[in-house]
C-alpha cells in the first residue's frame, strides 16, 4: 500500500514537472510578447503600424507552433522574426517623427533638400516617404 | 517490378535534388536587405552593425547548409532578413534624426531672428 502510495505520488509530481516543462514559454516568444503590448500602446496609429501588424502575424504563428508543438526550433525562430519586427515598428515610428519636424522646417522655408555639405540629407530625402513628408 | 522499384529510386533522387537547392529569390532578397543596410551606413551604428553581422552571419549559414533540410536554410534566411531589415531600418533612423535636429536648429534660429 505504502509503495502504491509512494509510485502515485511520484507520478503526479513527475506529471506535474513535465507540464510544467510543456507550458514553459521560451524567452523569446516572453520577450516578443511583451514587445508587441508596448509597442502597440507606443505606436498607435503612428507610422510602423505596418510593421506591427507584420510582427502581430508571425507573433501568431509563433503562440500557434508553440500552443500545438512547445517550445520548438520553428517557435523560438518565429518569435525571433516578431522581436525584430516589432523594433522596426518602433525605429520607423521614430524616424517618422523625426521626418515631420523635417517637413516642417522645409514647409518654413528654413531648408530644402539636399543642401550642400550634409552628407545625411540627401540620403533621408532619397527616401519616397520623406518626400511625402515634405508634400505634407 | 524492378522497373517500379527504379522509378521510385529516380523520383526521390530528382526530389532530393530539388531539396538541395537555394531558393534563389529568398537568398537574393536577404543579400539585397544587407547591401542595402551596408549603403545607409549601417556599419557606423553599434546597434545597426549588430544586426547587420547576425544578418550576415546567418545568410553564410544557410549558404553552408546547402546539403541539409530545406526549411532550416529558409529560416535561417527568414532570420537573416528580418536582421537586415531591422539594420537599414536603425541605420535611416540616425541619418534621419540627425537632419531633424539641424533642422530644429535652424527653425529655432530662424524664429529667433523672426522675433528680435
Amino acid at each position: 500500500m505504502k509503495i502504491r502510495d509512494t509510485s502515485l505520488f511520484a507520478s503526479i509530481v513527475l506529471a506535474g514537472l513535465m507540464s510544467g516543462c510543456a507550458t514553459t514559454a521560451p524567452p523569446e516568444l516572453v520577450q516578443a510578447r511583451t514587445s508587441f503590448t508596448t509597442s502597440k500602446q507606443r505606436i498607435g496609429g503612428q507610422a510602423g503600424t505596418y510593421e506591427l501588424h507584420d510582427a502581430w502575424t508571425v507573433l501568431a504563428k509563433a503562440n500557434k507552433e508553440f500552443d500545438e508543438n512547445g517550445d520548438t526550433t520553428m517557435c523560438r525562430d518565429y518569435a525571433y522574426i516578431a522581436q525584430n519586427k516589432l523594433e522596426l515598428a518602433d525605429v520607423k515610428a521614430r524616424t517618422e517623427l523625426d521626418r515631420q519636424k523635417i517637413a516642417e522646417a522645409v514647409k518654413a522655408g528654413v531648408r530644402g533638400p539636399g543642401q550642400p555639405g550634409e552628407k545625411h540629407q540627401s540620403r533621408a530625402f532619397l527616401d519616397p516617404r520623406a518626400a511625402q513628408g515634405r508634400t505634407a | 517490378m524492378m522497373k517500379e522499384l527504379m522509378m521510385s529510386f529516380a523520383l526521390l533522387g530528382l526530389a532530393g535534388c530539388t531539396a538541395v537547392q537555394i531558393p534563389s529569390d529568398r537568398l537574393e532578397h536577404s543579400q539585397a536587405s544587407i547591401r542595402g543596410a551596408e549603403e545607409v551606413g549601417a556599419n557606423g551604428v553599434p546597434a545597426a552593425r549588430l544586426h547587420l553581422q547576425l544578418a550576415k552571419d546567418q545568410t553564410d549559414t544557410a549558404k553552408r547548409w546547402q546539403r541539409v533540410a530545406r526549411s532550416g536554410r529558409c529560416w535561417f534566411l527568414a532570420r537573416a532578413e528580418s536582421d537586415a531589415e531591422l539594420a537599414l531600418g536603425l541605420a535611416r533612423e540616425v541619418s534621419v534624426h540627425q537632419d531633424a535636429l539641424k533642422a530644429a536648429e535652424d527653425l529655432k534660429s530662424v524664429r529667433d531672428r523672426g522675433t528680435n
